[in-house]
């Protein structure tokens, strides 16, 4: 009975206008977006390489002669433009690029959204003004096609789904043929889910087709792990709204009143909720200093530290002939507390601003829209995950670098304390080929479900309650 | 009988469901919004004022003409409460030095640069969303729907001209529009004056008087839209889908393919700072190498030079010829900056330009599709786009233009690190003078000059001789006396006219389609 329940639905569903219009739509934001994107997506792929070969630069000139060169293996880590991005850019442009690590200093800084990255910082061009968005701006990627084109096009689906039938007049006609009440309401879900996920499909293969033969991106298995990990959220992310639209359509008694609900539910988690809550952020409790206050707070930490410690030196100690103690163990392990002091400080304020962000996320899970966004953007590593991971990466390759250095290098007797200082370390030439390093990898599929995971469990959990939600109503549901 | 049906169709319109829930979403939304945005404006305005008063100050005891940095703040727009544009993300100041024609703003108004990800709602995106949305719900079955409920033949019945009916479908809705966007305004002024947001005065109200009936005027447009497509169409059903078709593909869809393909025809062709800075930057690296050879002082006999403030002091006591040879090297190169900040602006205005020109071609574009235009014209309104920050920044390079005819007219160049007292030492300097010439110990070659660090440094650094400061109340100041709301208008006349005419253009297509209906049900 199901089998035909779903196939006459499915036939009237792929059937209609409003089907090939969405599908027409979708193609043509596909073609546009990739159109945008192939472009870009190189230009940006030059400019991180031009960064990296300039690290490389730098640690060769390090390698020739540690111990004078110990300023220049300082290295910009940024995040690596993905072909992923096409997926969700999830406003990769607007957060900070990345970090600069300077290991002559000790210092891991976060390279401001403003700073240009390959050198002349004070040249920057006014062509590379950052993205000065306004409030209804999103990014031309699949995400945006997902979170706002097929949403509505699921919508659309399903909102006549009890009410058209009773219309028509076809619904007490149904019921006369010994089928369950759960079937009906089944076939007209699956069937929309159906419509919905072979335009999907199409799209993304589109997709891969166009970003394949535009923008010459090979097909590595990681790229499609990616899409078929979209491809899983987006369907349970549209399925909501399919529910909803039934839901739509259960409590109300005539079509044209249950489809506006439905698109008033659907402006308000689509599009005024997510946009919202960024006025969250002005909140107290999340207000972060600015960028100088940092600055100059970590030079308050460091500069306490120094005083404090300073007292634990010996009496002759005085800045003016610092040179005696520089290969002191004391002098080292304080030397490197104060820097650390000050390194902890910048630490502190990111991760406070990283934990703002996370709670303007937590109030926006109340929108399956948002939800959607958030687990698109981990799975296919982009946006604030992909920063997160780079700065999880940065922070180990911080100790494979010192460790190195530690052990290739270090002229002081084993079993001391090692702090990588001029003194520490001796002149020789070291192989460059040996020297760890950094690069930006991609979190494997599997760790960006996992991150991925409360976002889709909460989208799992919102379609579970809406189905017992329309199952319970439907059972009772005046028919005539 | 006109005014009987306005009355129905607005009876008809508030007491429906659509539009309370539309209306009570709208006013949560602009109480919440508009009270966060007047905080944030008060938090703006107080950064503006600070900002200021320490220019003023700093101003104050400036000891050369050389070391004369000026800073401007850009003043924030009051209406920006309401309508946000860029103001919160671009900065708040530039810099004005020698050496700089500042191309983009400093200081840093988003505190956190990665909830760049999360966005706030404004006034206007109220309007461009929910009031929107609230106009096509009014209209899309006002004919269809009439047809459905077997109302229209009665209506038609009753000897009225089509055209008065369709009128007064017309004023009905724009009333049910007028009177709660009256009220989200008058709730928005209130919460602005309550907070204390901005000075609530007669132009403030003004600009927002004319703003409600930009609004108005969009709106009208939306709803003449929505009649029009449901004079066309047979049932309410294809009238809203056609009409929600239209409102994701213009409000999103197409603004974002546009701007994307803006964005991206500018990073590829305003790159002509980027490809000639570099080859710039080593050519000016070498002609102060040049520069350097060619006044080189053999041998140097001994300097203090101290790059920071104290380093007047210790200038101040060195050998007259050092110091003299210093002033002509630094006068040099004051030139040679001020040369070269020229030519990179004007390598930065070639960008700007070709960015100006796309964005034109873009705007021009969104001009045609109502809501991005009501956008345009709102930042327009309040002053907050990015013409604003370009108007911002072409009048501080003209002010930095006067900036450096004012150094030059006081011949400021050359004495940048130099202590500008009178040419005869005091006692006190001249012992110390000749204490520190006497202890050759302390002089060390560092790289191409002599550095002295003998026993009197300490002495010499604590010397705090008397600074005269300068009197600059002859400098020209900054003036930005912001935009009178006639220019403002001008700038989006086109906008404004665009709307006008798609108001009368689908004010006589819906017209035309109405006449032609066939008001008959199950046909």
């Amino acid at each position: 009975m199901l089998k035909i329940l779903l196939k006459r639905q499915l036939i009237e569903d792929m059937l209609t206008s409003r089907f090939f219009i969405s599908l027409v739509l979708i193609f043509g934001a596909v073609c546009a977006f990739s159109l945008v994107f192939a472009d870009h997506f190189h230009k940006s792929l030059d400019s991180y390489s031009k960064v990296m070969s300039q690290n490389d630069r730098n640690l060769q000139q390090f390698a020739r002669s540690p111990m004078k060169n110990l300023s220049s293996p300082r290295q910009s880590f940024l995040l690596k433009p993905k072909p992923e991005l096409f997926i969700s850019e999830a406003y990769e442009e607007n957060i900070p690029q990345g970090f600069l690590y300077d290991p002559g200093n000790h210092s891991l800084q976060l390279l401001s959204p403003k700073e240009e990255v390959s050198g002349a910082q004070h040249y920057r061009s006014i062509s590379k003004r950052e993205n000065l968005a306004d409030v209804l701006t999103y990014s031309p990627d699949l995400t945006f096609i997902v979170q706002v084109l097929l949403s509505f096009l699921a919508l659309i689906l399903a909102f006549g789904a009890v009410t058209a039938e009773k219309e028509k007049g076809t619904l007490p006609l149904i019921y006369s043929n010994p089928a369950k009440r759960a079937y009906f309401i089944l076939a007209k879900y699956l069937s929309a889910l159906f419509t919905v996920a072979i335009s999907l499909f199409l799209g993304l293969i589109l997709s891969l087709i166009l970003l394949n033969v535009l923008s010459v991106v090979p097909l590595s298995f990681s790229l499609i792990s990616s899409f078929s990990l979209f491809f899983l959220v987006s369907i349970i992310y549209l399925s909501v709204f399919i529910l909803l639209g039934i839901l739509c359509s259960v409590l109300s008694h005539r079509s044209k009143n249950s489809l506006v609900l439905c698109l008033l539910i659907w402006v308000f988690l689509v599009i005024v909720f997510p946009k919202s809550t960024g006025m969250l952020l002005t909140m107290k409790r999340f207000d972060v200093p600015t960028g100088e206050e940092i600055t100059q707070l970590a030079q308050k930490t460091y500069n306490e530290t120094a005083d404090r410690l300073e007292k634990q030196l010996p009496a002759d100690w005085s800045r003016m002939n610092f040179d005696k103690y520089r290969r002191n163990e004391l002098f080292l392990k304080l030397e490197s507390e104060v820097d650390k002091s000050q390194q902890d400080t910048l630490d502190y304020y990111l991760r406070k601003k990283l934990s703002a962000v996370a709670a303007a996320r937590r109030v926006n899970s109340f929108s399956p829209a948002s939800l959607f966004e958030y687990s698109a953007s981990s799975v296919s590593g982009t946006g604030l995950y992909h920063f997160e991971s780079l700065w999880t990466q940065i922070l180990r390759y911080e100790n494979d670098f010192l460790s190195f250095v530690k052990n290739e290098r270090s002229v002081l007797e084993k079993g001391s304390f090692f702090y990588l200082t001029p003194e520490t370390i001796s002149d020789k030439p070291l192989d460059f080929n040996a020297i760890p390093k950094f690069e930006d990898k991609n979190p494997k599929p599997g760790e960006r479900l996992k991150d991925a995971l409360p976002y889709v469990g909460l989208l799992v959990l919102y379609n579970l309650f809406l189905f017992a939600f329309v199952f319970y109503k439907f059972q009772t549901y005046d028919v005539r | 009988m006109i005014r009987t049906i306005i009355k129905r169709e607005f009876l008809d319109n508030i007491l429906s469901f659509k539009f309370i829930a539309c209306v009570l979403v709208a006013l949560v939304i602009i109480s919440i919004c508009t009270a966060v945005q007047s905080e944030d404006y008060r938090g703006r305005l107080k950064n503006y004022d600070e900002g200021m008063a320490s220019a003023r100050e700093k101003l104050t005891d400036v000891p050369t003409y050389s070391c004369l940095t000026v800073e401007v703040y850009k003043r924030p727009s009051p209406l920006s409460i309401f309508v946000s544009g860029i103001e919160r993300k671009a900065g708040s100041h530039v810099t004005i030095t020698h050496m700089d024609i500042p191309a983009s703003l400093k200081g840093e108004a988003v505190r956190n640069e990665l909830a760049d990800i999360v966005s706030q709602f404004d006034f206007s995106s109220v309007i461009v969303v929910v009031f929107t949305i609230l106009a096509i719900l009014l209209s899309y079955n006002a004919i269809t729907g009439e047809k459905d409920d077997g109302i229209l033949s009665l209506v038609l019945s009753n000897s009225v001209p089509r055209y008065r009916l369709l009128l007064g479908k017309y004023l009905g809705g724009l009333i049910s529009l007028a009177v709660p966007l009256a009220l989200c305004f008058i709730l928005g002024i209130f919460i602005v004056y309550f907070f204390k947001g901005a000075d609530v005065n007669g132009k403030f109200l003004f600009t927002m008087a004319w703003y409600y009936f930009l609004a108005l005027l969009y709106l009208s447009c939306i709803l003449l839209i929505g009649i029009f497509v449901s004079a066309r169409t047979k049932s309410p059903f294809s009238s809203l889908i056609v009409l929600l078709g239209f409102y994701i593909i213009f409000t999103f869809l197409v603004p974002l393919g546009v701007r994307s393909y803006a964005d991206r025809e500018i990073l590829r062709k305003a790159t002509f700072l980027e490809n000639n800075v570099y080859s710039f930057v080593d050519e000016k690296i070498k002609n102060s190498e040049a520069l350097n050879e060619e006044n080189r002082l053999n041998p140097p006999s001994w300097i203090l030079f101290d790059y920071s403030y104290q380093g007047y002091v210790l200038s101040r006591i060195n050998p007259k010829r050092l110091v003299d040879y210093y002033k002509k090297i630094t006068s040099l190169y004051q030139e040679l900056n001020e040369d070269y900040a020229e030519k990179i602006y004007e390598f930065k205005r070639k960008d700007q330009q070709t960015e100006e020109q796309i964005r034109h071609v873009q705007n021009l574009i969104l001009a045609f599709i109502p809501p991005p235009s009501f956008e345009r014209i709102s930042e327009l309104t309040a002053d907050t786009g990015e013409d604003s920050l370009n108007r911002f920044l072409h009048n501080t390079a003209r002010y930095w233009d006067q900036y450096v005819g004012y150094l030059s007219e006081k011949d400021a160049f050359g004495l940048k690190y130099f202590f500008p007292g009178p040419e005869k030492l005091t006692p006190y300097e001249e012992d110390l003078v000749r204490k520190i010439s006497d202890d050759r110990a302390g002089l060390i070659t560092v790289g191409s000059h002599v550095d002295y660090r003998g026993k009197y440094l300490e002495e010499a650094m604590n010397y705090k001789p008397r600074i005269p400061f300068l009197n600059l109340d002859d400098m020209p100041r900054f003036i930005d006396s912001g935009q009178t709301l006639v220019q403002k208008i001008r700038d989006s006349f086109f906008n404004i006219v665009v709307l006008v005419l798609y108001n009368l253009g689908f004010f006589v297509l819906a017209h035309f389609s109405f006449n032609a209906y066939d008001p008959r049900q199950g046909v």
